[in-house]
C-alpha cells in the first residue's frame, strides 16, 4: 500500500498558452494528511482536480498503490480510490443529509434499509444530531453541511480523500472540528487526505505540507 | 424517490403544470370557438335568406309598375330562389246584378308576406289553412266589412269578372268561380277598401278564364304594384358577382311612366352577422400558431431550467464514479417521467373542454421540451468535470 504517487505531472488547459502544473512528483502516503498551499493561480485546485480524477494529466502520470490511474477506468477510480470534499460542500440539493450519505451506499449495491442504517453510523461518527438527517442541505449551517459531505466520504469506502479547501467557508471552531475528524480518519481507518488550503492554521495540523510554486510541488 | 425529490423544490414543476394547464385550457377554448364561429359562419351562407327589392330610382320614389313578364325574367336568373308580388285590376262581381258591382282584385303569390307587407290580417276558415296562393287555386278573400255587408261567409261561392281595356265591365270575359275561405282586415292604406284578395295565378291562367281580359287590357291594367325576390343561399357566397349581375339586368327594366328601377339587396343583415365573425376567426387563425409556438417556447424554456437544475445533481454522481451514460439515462428518463405526468392532466382538461387537435400540440410540445431537456442533460454530462465542477464553484 504506497498510497498515491504523482510522477511528473503537468497539465495544461484546452486553448491556454502556458502549463499550469509544469513537473509536479510527489506520494501521499496512507494514514497521513498532506496540505497543499500556495497563492492563488498557483494550480492547487487544478492538481487537486486531478488528483480527484476532474481530469486527466497532459503529462506525467498518477499512480494508486503502483497502479497507474491514467490507464484504468477513471469512473472506476472515482468509484472505489477517490472521494472529494468540496469547498461548497457539494451536496444533492434536494436529498436529505441522511439521503446524501445514502447514496454511495446505494451506488454499491446496498439495500435501502441497510444503507440507511449505515449511513445513521457514519452521521453520528461526525457528531451530527440525529435531528438533522432529515434536514435539506439548504436547512443545515455550513458546518453541519461539511460534516454530511465528509459523512458521504466515509460512506463511499474510498482510501484516498480529496478535500478543496474543506474549511474555507466555516469558522475557526467548525473548521477545527473538521479538521479534528480528518485527523481521526487518516489515523484511525489510514485514509490518504490531500487537502488544498490557502489557510496556514489549517495545513498546520498536516503531517506533511507542500508548496505549489510555478507550477512545481515543493516540500514546505 | 424521483418524485419525492421534486416535490421538495416544486417551483418549476408547478410553474411547467401551470403552462400545460394554461395551454391546454387557452387552445381548447379557441379552437372550440373558432370550430364554432366557422360552423356559424357556414350556416349563415347556407341559411341566410338574402331579400332583393325593385325600388324606383327617382328621388320621390314614383308609382312602382312593373310588367310581370320583365320581372319573371328577372326571376329566370339562376341565383333567384323566389318571388313576391303584388298586382291589382278593377273586376266586378258578377251575381249582384246585372252589370256587377265593380271592385278591385288584389293578387299575391305569397299570403303570409302579403300580410307583412301590406299590413293586413287575414282571418282563414279552419278548413282552408292550407291554402296556398303560390298555387293555382281558385279562391278569394274578402274584406270583413264587405262580406258582412254582402253576407258572404267562407265556402261560399262568388263569381268574378274583369274589366276591358278601359276598366269596364264586358261580357267577353268569363265569369271566375272562386271560393270564399275567409276575410281579411285592412290595417292600412296599402289595399283599397272593399278589394278581394285572390292567387296571382288568377289573372292570367286558362285562356278566357282570368281577371284580365285582353292583351289590351293588360298592358293598361296589368303591373306588379310590389316586388321582390330572394337569393337562392347557394349564392350567398358569390353574392357580389349575382348582384352585379341582377343590378344589370333590373337597370333594363322599364316600368309605366317610363320610371327607371333599381335594385336594393338586402345583404347588410348577413354582412353585419358575418363581418364580425369572419373578423374574429382570421384573428383566431392568425394568433393560433404564435400562441402554440409561444406555449412551446415557454415549455421548453421551463424544461430547460429544469434540466440544468441538474447540473449539481449530475456532477456529483459521476463524481460519486457513475458513468456519464447512465446518469443521463437515468437523469432523462426521470424528467422524461416527470414531463408526462405533468402534461397528464393538461391532456385530459383538453379533452374535456374539446377534443381537437390541441392534444396533439399538448404531446408534440411535451416532446420538444423532453428532446431539449435531453439534449441539454447531453451537454451536461458529457462536459469534462474539471469545468463543470469549476463552474459549479
Amino acid at each position: 500500500m504506497t498510497g498515491l504517487e504523482l510522477d511528473h505531472v503537468g497539465f495544461t488547459y484546452p486553448k491556454a498558452k502556458r502549463s499550469v502544473l509544469s513537473d509536479v512528483c510527489a506520494s501521499f502516503a496512507p494514514g497521513t494528511i498532506s496540505a497543499i498551499r500556495g497563492y492563488s493561480g498557483a494550480g492547487k485546485s487544478t492538481l487537486l482536480y486531478l488528483i480527484a480524477g476532474l481530469d486527466v494529466p497532459t503529462r506525467g502520470q498518477l499512480r494508486w498503490n503502483d497502479q497507474p490511474v491514467l490507464t484504468g477506468d477513471l469512473t472506476e477510480y472515482r468509484r472505489r480510490v477517490v472521494s472529494l470534499i468540496a469547498q461548497s460542500y457539494l451536496l444533492f440539493p434536494n436529498r436529505t443529509a441522511l439521503e446524501n450519505v445514502c447514496y454511495p451506499l446505494l451506488l454499491a449495491g446496498k439495500s435501502r434499509q441497510e444503507a440507511e442504517t449505515e449511513a445513521r453510523e457514519h452521521l453520528r461518527s461526525v457528531r451530527l444530531g440525529e435531528e438533522l438527517y432529515r434536514r435539506l442541505p439548504g436547512r443545515l449551517s455550513g458546518g453541519e453541511q461539511q460534516r454530511v459531505a465528509i459523512a458521504r466520504c466515509l460512506a463511499s469506502h474510498t482510501p484516498l480523500i480529496a478535500a478543496d479547501e474543506p474549511t474555507g467557508n466555516l469558522d475557526e471552531e467548525n473548521a477545527r472540528e473538521v479538521m479534528g475528524i480528518l485527523q481521526k480518519l487518516a489515523e484511525e481507518e489510514k485514509k490518504t487526505i490531500v487537502i488544498v488550503t490557502h489557510d496556514r492554521m489549517i495545513a498546520d495540523l498536516a503531517q506533511k505540507q507542500y508548496i505549489l510554486s510555478q507550477g512545481q510541488l515543493l516540500t514546505e | 424517490m424521483f418524485l419525492i425529490r421534486m416535490c421538495r423544490r416544486p417551483l418549476i414543476p408547478l410553474l411547467l403544470l401551470t403552462e400545460f394547464m394554461l395551454s391546454a385550457c387557452f387552445l381548447s377554448v379557441n379552437e372550440k370557438t373558432l370550430r364554432e364561429n366557422q360552423a356559424s359562419i357556414e350556416q349563415l351562407y347556407d341559411t341566410a335568406v338574402v331579400e332583393c327589392r325593385v325600388l324606383p330610382k327617382t328621388v320621390t320614389g314614383g308609382r312602382f309598375a312593373i310588367s310581370p313578364f320583365s320581372a319573371r325574367a328577372l326571376c329566370r336568373q339562376e341565383a333567384v330562389d323566389s318571388y313576391f308580388c303584388v298586382l291589382k285590376d278593377p273586376c266586378y262581381l258578377t251575381q249582384d246584378g246585372p252589370e256587377g258591382n265593380m271592385i278591385v282584385a288584389c293578387g299575391t303569390n305569397d299570403l303570409a308576406v302579403f300580410c307583412r307587407e301590406m299590413y293586413v290580417t287575414v282571418m282563414l276558415d279552419e278548413t282552408y289553412r292550407d291554402v296556398d296562393f303560390k298555387e293555382d287555386a281558385a279562391v278569394c278573400l274578402l274584406d270583413e266589412d264587405m262580406a258582412e255587408e254582402l253576407g258572404y261567409r267562407p265556402k261560399d261561392t262568388i263569381s268574378v269578372m274583369g274589366g276591358d281595356e278601359n276598366g269596364h265591365y264586358t261580357e267577353k270575359a268569363a265569369p271566375q268561380e272562386l271560393t270564399v275561405i275567409g276575410t281579411y282586415k285592412n290595417g292600412g292604406s296599402m289595399v283599397e277598401k272593399g278589394a278581394i284578395l285572390v292567387p296571382e295565378s288568377r289573372f292570367y291562367t286558362r285562356g278566357e278564364k282570368r281577371l284580365t281580359y285582353d292583351a289590351a287590357s293588360q298592358n293598361r291594367w296589368y303591373y306588379y304594384i310590389k316586388f321582390s325576390f330572394t337569393l337562392h343561399p347557394a349564392y350567398n357566397r358569390d353574392l357580389e358577382r349575382v348582384t352585379a349581375e341582377l343590378e344589370e339586368a333590373v337597370s333594363h327594366l322599364t316600368g309605366l311612366d317610363k320610371v327607371e328601377y333599381t335594385l336594393y339587396v338586402g345583404s347588410r343583415e348577413l354582412e353585419q352577422a358575418l363581418r364580425p365573425l369572419e373578423n374574429k376567426t382570421a384573428l383566431q387563425q392568425r394568433l393560433s400558431l404564435p400562441m402554440q409556438a409561444a406555449f412551446c417556447v415557454l415549455s421548453a424554456a421551463l424544461t430547460l431550467l429544469l434540466a440544468a437544475g441538474e447540473r449539481q445533481e449530475i456532477l456529483i454522481r459521476r463524481l460519486g464514479g457513475e458513468s456519464g451514460t447512465r446518469v443521463l439515462v437515468s437523469t432523462w428518463a426521470a424528467l422524461c417521467l416527470l414531463l408526462s405526468l405533468l402534461v397528464l392532466p393538461s391532456l385530459l382538461v383538453a379533452q374535456l373542454l374539446w377534443k381537437g387537435a390541441q392534444t396533439a400540440f399538448l404531446l408534440k410540445s411535451a416532446a420538444v421540451s423532453m428532446f431539449l431537456g435531453g439534449l441539454l442533460l447531453l451537454i451536461l454530462c458529457r462536459r469534462k468535470l474539471i469545468a463543470l465542477y469549476q463552474r459549479q464553484d
